[in-house]
């Protein structure tokens, strides 16, 4: 006999789901920040908030259902993110000239340089995820 | 009354750019790069815009907070992968993060530029809010951090595609890879290219960054001696 399709949720569930994965992430992203304050080293609090939402999840405290759907979304938006700071960094007064060709050129040079090493390390530790 | 205008044309743009980019994926149409544009048009042409920017996008800086606490549940999927190569995949971490303290600050020291500048790229290849602090506590400028944390992270999400083809890396190494050298804008690419290299990707963003917070002294220690 075959499978019967599995029903689609509604709107309303979905939106739901949704909200309650946005607000536990948040809830996380602000603990993480009251945690990261209460340190006596610099510790970014997101850092710390992903920290204890892995040790929510490993401990079953928190569902992975329950934000899998709202982190996918915001990991799919990450470079919404960063745009105001992209289009900030274009404003940034002190780099001028050949200052600024010389802090371009260093950038895309490292990039490629940290992408190699790492990519190049990746693959000889792991190759049977290379093939 | 112009902020949320700032905010929604921020938005607008970003999504014009996401639509561009999912009909004609080409490189240089990246939506970072496509949105940017007029963006950084508008504020050119209005004093009024480029003061009332950094407040009126906030928000959209806030919610960097939780989509990077929503990796943890993608390294949560992954756990047991991680449990066998654990340690092979600290080592891929500790000697990238140990290349990225040293590699565009030292191209830029090689190039002359001053100082400062090679302070401020020290801890560039982590995300831009650990980039400045970190930047600002051993004589850089965080201003500085942040851009080339932009720059960093354009070049790969943008030349990215293109090392990965060069040397074949699989998924895996290709979002590792990402994750490292480009932090946040690297890991929205590499989660456009697969689940498996997003989540690489988004892993590598978290543990680079606590690398760079923890090694960088290690970095400004050999330039200061080196100059």
């Amino acid at each position: 006999m075959d499978a019967q399709p599995e029903a689609r949720p509604g709107l309303r569930a979905t939106a739901l789901t949704y909200l309650r994965g946005f607000a536990i992430l948040s809830a996380f992203a602000f603990l993480g920040g009251v945690v990261a304050q209460q340190l006596p080293f610099f510790f970014p609090g997101p850092l710390v908030g992903f920290l204890l939402l892995f040790a929510a999840l490993v401990s079953g405290v928190i569902k992975r259902a329950w934000v899998q759907d709202a982190s996918a979304f915001l990991a799919k938006q990450l470079g919404l993110f960063f745009l105001p700071a992209a289009v900030l960094a274009t404003r940034e007064g002190s780099l001028r000239g050949a200052e600024a060709a010389r802090f371009v050129g260093a950038c895309v040079a490292g990039q490629f340089v940290v992408f190699f090493v790492a990519g190049r390390i990746h693959r000889a530790l792991f190759p049977k995820l290379s093939r | 009354m112009i902020e949320p205008l700032l905010l929604a044309a921020t938005v607008g743009a970003w999504i014009g750019a996401r639509a561009l980019y999912t009909r004609v994926p080409r490189i240089y149409f990246h939506p970072v790069v496509v949105a940017g544009l007029p963006l950084t048009a508008l504020l050119a042409l209005s004093p009024v815009a480029a003061s009332s920017y950094p407040h009126a996008t906030r928000p959209l800086a806030w919610l960097l907070g939780p989509a990077v606490v929503g990796f943890a549940t993608q390294l949560f999927a992954r756990r047991e992968a991680l449990r066998r190569g654990g340690f092979r995949l600290a080592a891929v971490f500790f000697f990238a993060a140990i290349s990225s303290l040293f590699a565009a600050a030292g191209f830029a020291r090689l190039l002359g530029a001053s100082d400062a500048t090679v302070r401020s790229l020290v801890p560039a290849s982590s995300t831009s809010p650990i980039a400045a602090s970190v930047a600002e506590a051993h004589g850089g400028r965080g201003t500085v951090a942040i851009a080339a944390c932009m720059v960093i992270g354009l070049a790969g999400a943008v030349l990215g595609p293109l090392y990965a083809r060069r040397f074949r890396l699989g998924d895996d190494a290709y979002g590792a890879a990402l994750g490292i050298s480009a932090h946040g804008i690297g890991t929205g690419a590499a989660v456009d290219h697969s689940e498996a290299s997003g989540a690489s990707a988004g892993l590598a963003l978290v543990v680079q960054g606590l690398l760079v917070a923890a090694l960088a002294p290690l970095g400004y220690a050999v330039f200061s001696w080196l100059r």
